[in-house]
């Protein structure tokens, strides 16, 4: 469970019931109030040091975006993100966020959760006769930070009581404490990102083993939750095919194949600025060794054919393991779609249609 | 590390100015500051032997890096590498001896793309089809599409050509090509 080393509110957000949760969960943990966190670039830029420190503030902007994967020439599955905290205790030696966060580096928690609320239910409401997806798993782990904020006990009944809109908590933790507590009424899949024991070892920093996250989904499962798999990203390594193939049969096995609501596969994607982040962060890393090239939105990717092997694999033992669940690929081209798939994507609203119906 | 005499060198490239120089310099000084002394000489000999400009030298020791983090080795076994060391005492241009080395990295770096892009400049070649039909490679296969441009002045010309292909069709040699850029 993640325990930070202090945590910093801003003035004004003391009384908020997120900060009263927080204080009251971990209260051995240092507190500070700072008029505005801005000052707390005085502690330090750096990434690792941030992750230690929670920040807790209000968020000043809208918390509801359009997820941006589906920009330029990729398919897209119509998904919306909630940014409820910025930054992320686990440390995936990966993650777009060391070159996203890089000038705003603070582990925060946002406290004026009823306003992210009320901004979701406007749109919601507004468009009654659409089916949403929302997830909170884009600039932060979904669960890391809940055992502290306590987070789902506003999100898991907000959206039990929306009929047009489907919860998505991502995760690679296994803090589904609060969660069994609640009652999701089948409008919240929680989704393990999931990848072969070498990968976690060689790159997933802070995450827990995969026994343990599949054990974590039972429970949630036993609690009413559906389960969404994401083997994202997939990181080609020596014996991929072993591992992938292993953990397909692993999640079969541990989950009853009508709750899984969902599997997606998306091979890693970096930045130049990422790469750079990553060297000089991990140096020696065996992450950077991947025979990867720009795609059509610039990021580098495993070469073509290569991916388009690892997508058949994988969706060959899906097939036969969980069979009959949607499986989509995330932030890849129609190209490699119909190689995969032997069709093209479906448009962007159908394959949200789809996998919100779930 | 580099030099910054404008003196032309034995190594026969032209001499870099004091800002290239000093910008070379920064970037091993950056990157390479941990490396062996022997290493730091191979890299060293490569800078003075193929004057890379800064981008060019960022690259390589990009390359290095993932190489030797991939293979479990270091940079300066990477260097070793038979093939590099015969692409450094090739004959030629310092540009044109850069351009065959860092093909030589760049096989080691990405020996399955090389492979599959040598597989598929092979395949177009054993088509036979002749100075009239050009055939496009998308960059790191990206995409997956061949492009085929067709020269002609007459119809007749035109027409050899559609011949030609049409026969590489029914032998079956086009679907093997095509078959190259699907699954590797």
């Amino acid at each position: 469970m993640f325990v930070p080393e202090l945590i910093a509110i801003e003035r004004g957000a003391e009384r908020a019931p997120m900060v009263e949760r927080c204080r009251a969960r971990v209260p051995a943990v240092p507190v500070m109030v700072v008029d505005d966190r801005r000052e707390l670039a005085g502690l330090g830029t750096d990434f690792t040091a941030a992750k230690r420190r929670l920040v807790l503030a209000p968020r000043r902007g809208p918390f509801l975006e359009h997820c941006p994967a589906g920009r330029g020439a990729l398919a897209c599955c119509n998904y919306l993100v909630l940014n409820l905290a910025s930054n992320c205790p686990l440390d995936c030696h990966y993650c777009f966020l060391q070159e996203y966060l890089a000038g705003n580096v603070s582990l925060t928690a946002y406290v004026n959760v009823e306003q992210a609320l009320a901004e979701l239910a406007q749109v919601l409401d507004r468009h009654a006769e659409r089916r949403f997806r929302v997830g909170t798993g884009e600039l932060a782990d979904s669960l890391a930070l809940d055992p502290v904020t306590g987070l789902c006990r506003d999100l898991v009944p907000f959206f039990a009581a929306r009929p047009n809109a489907l919860l998505e908590l991502k995760t690679k933790t296994t803090a589904v404490d609060d969660l069994v507590q609640l009652d999701p009424k089948d409008r919240v899949v929680v989704s393990w990102s999931l990848a072969p024991p070498a990968v976690i070892a060689a790159a997933e920093e802070g995450t827990v083993p995969i026994p343990a996250r599949l054990a974590a989904a039972r429970r949630a499962v036993a609690s009413g939750y559906k389960i969404g798999v994401h083997f994202d990203p997939m990181i080609e390594h020596a014996g991929w095919e072993e591992g992938y193939r292993d953990l397909v049969a692993a999640i079969a096995a541990a989950l009853p194949l009508e709750r899984v609501a969902w599997v997606s596969m998306g091979t890693l994607r970096l930045t130049a600025g990422l790469v750079a982040r990553i060297r000089a962060r991990f140096p020696g890393t065996p992450l950077l060794g991947g025979e990867r090239v720009p795609g059509p939105d610039g990021k580098l990717r495993d070469f073509q054919p290569l991916r388009v092997r690892m997508y058949r694999r994988i969706r060959a033992w899906l097939a036969d393991a969980l069979p009959g669940v949607p499986l989509y690929l995330c932030m890849e081209t129609p190209e490699v779609w119909q190689r995969v798939f032997g069709a093209p994507p479906p448009a962007e609203q159908a394959l949200g249609a789809l996998l919100a119906a779930r | 590390m580099a030099r910054r005499s404008r003196r032309p060198r034995a190594g026969g490239g032209a001499p870099r100015p004091p800002h290239r120089a000093a910008h070379l310099d920064a970037l091993v000084a950056a990157r390479a500051s941990t490396w062996a002394a022997a290493e730091r000489a191979a890299l060293a000999a490569v800078i003075e032997t193929l004057s890379p400009s800064p981008r060019h030298l960022a690259e390589i020791l990009d390359w290095l890096e993932d190489v030797a983090a991939r293979d479990g080795t270091c940079a300066g076994a990477v260097l070793a590498e038979r093939s590099l060391a015969a692409a450094l005492r090739a004959r030629g241009s310092a540009p044109d001896r850069l351009k065959r080395w860092k093909e030589a990295l760049r096989r080691l770096r990405y020996p399955r793309l090389a492979a599959r892009e040598a597989a598929i400049g092979e395949a177009i070649r054993a088509l036979g089809l002749g100075p009239a039909v050009g055939v496009a490679v998308p960059p790191g296969l990206e995409g997956g599409t061949l492009s085929f441009t067709i020269r002609a002045r007459t119809a007749g010309e035109f027409a050899a050509v559609l011949d030609r292909l049409q026969e590489r069709l029914a032998s079956g040699d086009l679907e093997r090509l095509f078959a190259l850029l699907d699954e590797a």
